[in-house]
Formats: C-alpha cells, sequence, structure tokens
C-alpha cells in the first residue's frame, strides 16, 4: 500500500425520491450535504491538527505536520456528487499517513495502536444532518411559494393548450383552402327525406297531413279547454258556479262510472251490439241485392223482347256427301 | 439483569465456533493457543501466525426497543496474503448473518440477534512490522440486557 495510490475516504449517501420535495426545494439535498461536509471536514482536521494525534507514529512515514500543504490536515478535502435523486458526499484524504492513523498499526515497540480521526469526525456531524437538513429544506421551500408551482403548473397547461389549439386552427384552415363549403345544418332541414324517395303514384309528397291535422287539433283543444276555464272562472267570480263543487262532481261521476263498468257485461253487450249491426248490413245487403237482382233480370227482359224479333229461319238445303279419293303410295327407289 | 459486555459477546460467540476456533488455534512452543482476540487488540509478544482480533467502534441503540447495534473492526492475520484471507473467510463464515443465539456467560444468559459484513474485506500491510493482514468490519446486534 504505497503512498499516492489510493483514497481514504467517508461516504454519506442521502436519498431523496420525494418529488414534492425536489421540486419545491431543488438544491436543499446539495445544501444539507454540503453544511454536514462542513462540519465533518472541520471536526476531522481538527483531530488530526499539527500537535495532536497519538504519541507513536507509524514512522515509515513522515508524519511531522506543520500545516502546510504536505501535511495530512491540508489533505482532507471533501466532495459531492449529485446523481439525480442520490447526492452523495465524501470527506477523503490521500495521505498514507492518515489511512493507517485511522486503521491502525503495530508499533515497534509491539503495541498496537490506532487512531480513528476520520470516522468519528463523520459520525459526530451526522447527528447534525436531521436538523441542517430540515433547516434547509425548510427556508428554501419558503422561499419557493405554492403559488409559483401552481403558476408553472397552469402555465404547463396552458402551453400545452396554445399547442393543440394552433394545430387544430392550422388543420381548419388547410381543410378551408382544399375542401368546399358545406351546407349548412340548418338549410339541410327543409329538404325532405319524402322528397327523395320514389313514390307511387296517388301518394303526396311532403309529410303526412294527420301530423299537421294532429297538432292543430291539439292546438283547438288547448284553447277549447282554456275558454272554458275562463268562462268557469267568470261564472264563479259573479257568483253563478262552484267550481270546487264541479270538479268534485266530475271527479265523482268518473270515479263511479269506471266502478261501474263490469268487463264480462260489456263485453258481451259489445258481442250483441256487433251481431244486432251485422244482421242489419246484412238484410240491408240482400234486400238491396234481391232488388238489384230483379230490376237487372226485368232489364234483361225488357231489352230481349226489343231487341229479338219472333221470326223463324228457313232450313239450309241438303248438301250430298263427295266420296274421299285414295292418294297412290310412292315407291322407294 | 445486567448490561452486556459487547465485546465479551462477540468473543464468546466467536469462540464457539468450531470451524473458526480451530483455524486459529496455533502450537506455540508446544502448547497450543487460540489466537482471537478482543480489545485491546493484538498482544505484546505476538508473533506472526494465523491470528485475528478485534476492536469496537461503537454504534448506536434502539430508540424504542433495548437493542444495540454496534459495529467491531476486524484485523486478520496470517503469514501471508492468502493465510489472512483464509482466517477472513472462517470469519465471515461464522458471523456474516449469524442471528438469534442464546448464549450464557457466567451464569447470565445473553441474546445475540443478527450479525452483518459492513465493509471489507480489504488486503493491508501492517506499515512497520509489514506483516499480511485484511480488514473488515461488521455490525452486530444484541439485546443490551442479560436475560
Amino acid at each position: 500500500m504505497a503512498d499516492k495510490l489510493f483514497r481514504f475516504s467517508a461516504t454519506l449517501q442521502i436519498n431523496s425520491r420525494a418529488k414534492g420535495f425536489v421540486k419545491k426545494a431543488p438544491g436543499a439535498t446539495e445544501e444539507s450535504m454540503r453544511r454536514v461536509l462542513k462540519y465533518a471536514k472541520k471536526d476531522a482536521q481538527d483531530r488530526v491538527a499539527p500537535g495532536k494525534g497519538p504519541g507513536p507514529h507509524p514512522h515509515n512515514w513522515p508524519h511531522v505536520d506543520k500545516g502546510d500543504k504536505d501535511g495530512l490536515m491540508t489533505s482532507v478535502k471533501d466532495a459531492i456528487w449529485l446523481q439525480g435523486f442520490l447526492t452523495e458526499g465524501t470527506i477523503y484524504t490521500d495521505s498514507a499517513y492518515g489511512t493507517y492513523l485511522e486503521v491502525g498499526w503495530r508499533t515497534k515497540a509491539k503495541n498496537f495502536y490506532r487512531y480513528p480521526w476520520l470516522k468519528p469526525a463523520f459520525l459526530g456531524a451526522l447527528k447534525y444532518l436531521p436538523k441542517l437538513a430540515a433547516e434547509t429544506f425548510r427556508s428554501q421551500m419558503q422561499n419557493f411559494p405554492e403559488d409559483e408551482i401552481v403558476k408553472d403548473a397552469q402555465l404547463e397547461s396552458w402551453a400545452g393548450a396554445a399547442e393543440r389549439w394552433a394545430k387544430d386552427m392550422k388543420a381548419l384552415e388547410a381543410q378551408a383552402k382544399t375542401k368546399q363549403p358545406e351546407i349548412p345544418p340548418a338549410y339541410k332541414s327543409h329538404i325532405s327525406p319524402h322528397a327523395r324517395r320514389p313514390l307511387a303514384k296517388g301518394i303526396p309528397r311532403g309529410r303526412p297531413k294527420e301530423n299537421i291535422d294532429l297538432g292543430l287539433e291539439m292546438k283547438l283543444d288547448r284553447e277549447r279547454v282554456g275558454r272554458e276555464r275562463k268562462h268557469e272562472a267568470e261564472a264563479e267570480r259573479a257568483g253563478k258556479l262552484d267550481i270546487k263543487a264541479l270538479r268534485r262532481t266530475r271527479r265523482s261521476s268518473e270515479a263511479e262510472r269506471r266502478s261501474e263498468i263490469d268487463p264480462i257485461k260489456a263485453t258481451q253487450q259489445y258481442e250483441r251490439e256487433r251481431e244486432r249491426m251485422q244482421s242489419i248490413r246484412d238484410k240491408r245487403r240482400k234486400a238491396t241485392h234481391e232488388a238489384q237482382d230483379q230490376a237487372i233480370q226485368a232489364a234483361n227482359a225488357k231489352l230481349k223482347k226489343a231487341t229479338q224479333p219472333n221470326i223463324k229461319a228457313p232450313k239450309a238445303p241438303k248438301v250430298p256427301k263427295v266420296p274421299s279419293v285414295k292418294r297412290p303410295r310412292k315407291k322407294k327407289s | 439483569m445486567s448490561q452486556v459486555d459487547s465485546a465479551k459477546l462477540l468473543y464468546a460467540i466467536l469462540a464457539t465456533d468450531a470451524s473458526l476456533v480451530a483455524e486459529v488455534t496455533n502450537v506455540v512452543d508446544g502448547s497450543s493457543v487460540l489466537d482471537l482476540y478482543g480489545p485491546p487488540g493484538m498482544p505484546i509478544d505476538f508473533h506472526i501466525r494465523k491470528m485475528f482480533f478485534f476492536l469496537g467502534d461503537g454504534g448506536p441503540g434502539d430508540e424504542e426497543l433495548p437493542i444495540a447495534r454496534e459495529s467491531f473492526s476486524f484485523f486478520c492475520y496470517g503469514d501471508n496474503s492468502a493465510e489472512a484471507r483464509s482466517v477472513y473467510r472462517k470469519l465471515r463464515t461464522a458471523l456474516h448473518r449469524k442471528a438469534h443465539t442464546r448464549i450464557t456467560i457466567d451464569g447470565e444468559v445473553h441474546q445475540f440477534q443478527w450479525s452483518q459484513l459492513l465493509s471489507g474485506p480489504q488486503d493491508d500491510t501492517d506499515p512497520v512490522e509489514g506483516w499480511n493482514r485484511v480488514l473488515c468490519s461488521f455490525l452486530v446486534s444484541f439485546i443490551e440486557i442479560t436475560l
């Protein structure tokens, strides 16, 4: 283990995975580490300052420390590495003499000595870490108010929305240049779907009239009811009508009418009525048909008498039969 | 019940490991010597052979439970680097991830909870004598009072 070929270090890692803290206090972890290392480095340098240390020394190395650049005290340095959420702080020395003080050695007097100076200094400074970290994070978070975070988030969202809006506008402009303007929906509604359909003869185009009549009837019905209510109100004001009693009467009569209806009796009555009406229609049809037949027969008879004279036709003379003649057959060649 | 001496407990734990004891038991002047030492470390009349000793580095206890967690530095020596490494391997086998061992020392029951390797192994040479050694440290936790 030669001098200047190794580095003796003590390392502290702070793992800050809380995104909220990192965002609100971006440099707090590094600052906390720096303050802890400051304490540790000062303590370590105090422990190996000139005039301090163990009585025996590892005599293979010059151990006279005058506080200059070759001494152990000045060789103690610190460093910080930022690796995302991981912050690593180190106190180190390149002096082998400092290393053997820390680790221990066997002296020429056959005693084993060691003089820990870096690890106790580091452990001593670590107890300040919670306090220093709390102070640092608190101060940075107070200087970084909540409104600014919200503002940043809002600005980001606004920027995204503006970007999307600009994109949509470009697409619309390109569409307006290439495509013909479409007919607005308001004009489309005037074109009836019935007009486009091939129709049979006799079926009028356009909407069915029943719908129009139904709407008109409903309108008239509403007007009629309004008029009746208006008259009833005028009669009530004049003292001629008790409208509450009238409504009670209407409700009670309707209820009585509904309660008196027997479905079986009503069905039987309907059947009887239907048969009666059917028989009447049959009698009428029969009578009509018989009268029509008699009239037709009378007319035919009258016409026959008028168009056919009572004259006998003369008999045709007898024609003698002609005898049949057979054709001769052709001989086969 | 009394407070546990961590070095005493650790020495007892290591001295009960037969493989480790066999590794560091040497014959000196016709008699076998167990070269396993605790604080203050290496004896004055020691000459290089398979040996290891440990020194306490301290450590925090638990805030709520009566459990102490201390770290110890171990110095494994040998006639050469390979022997020092051999001692380290036996030590590591005996102590790394050792858990829940109850041991009686002077009539008092001690509860050993857990131990694990903290740093090392690091090959080194004693700066004065030039002896080969392997440095390592272990974290040891135990019930801080006797049962």
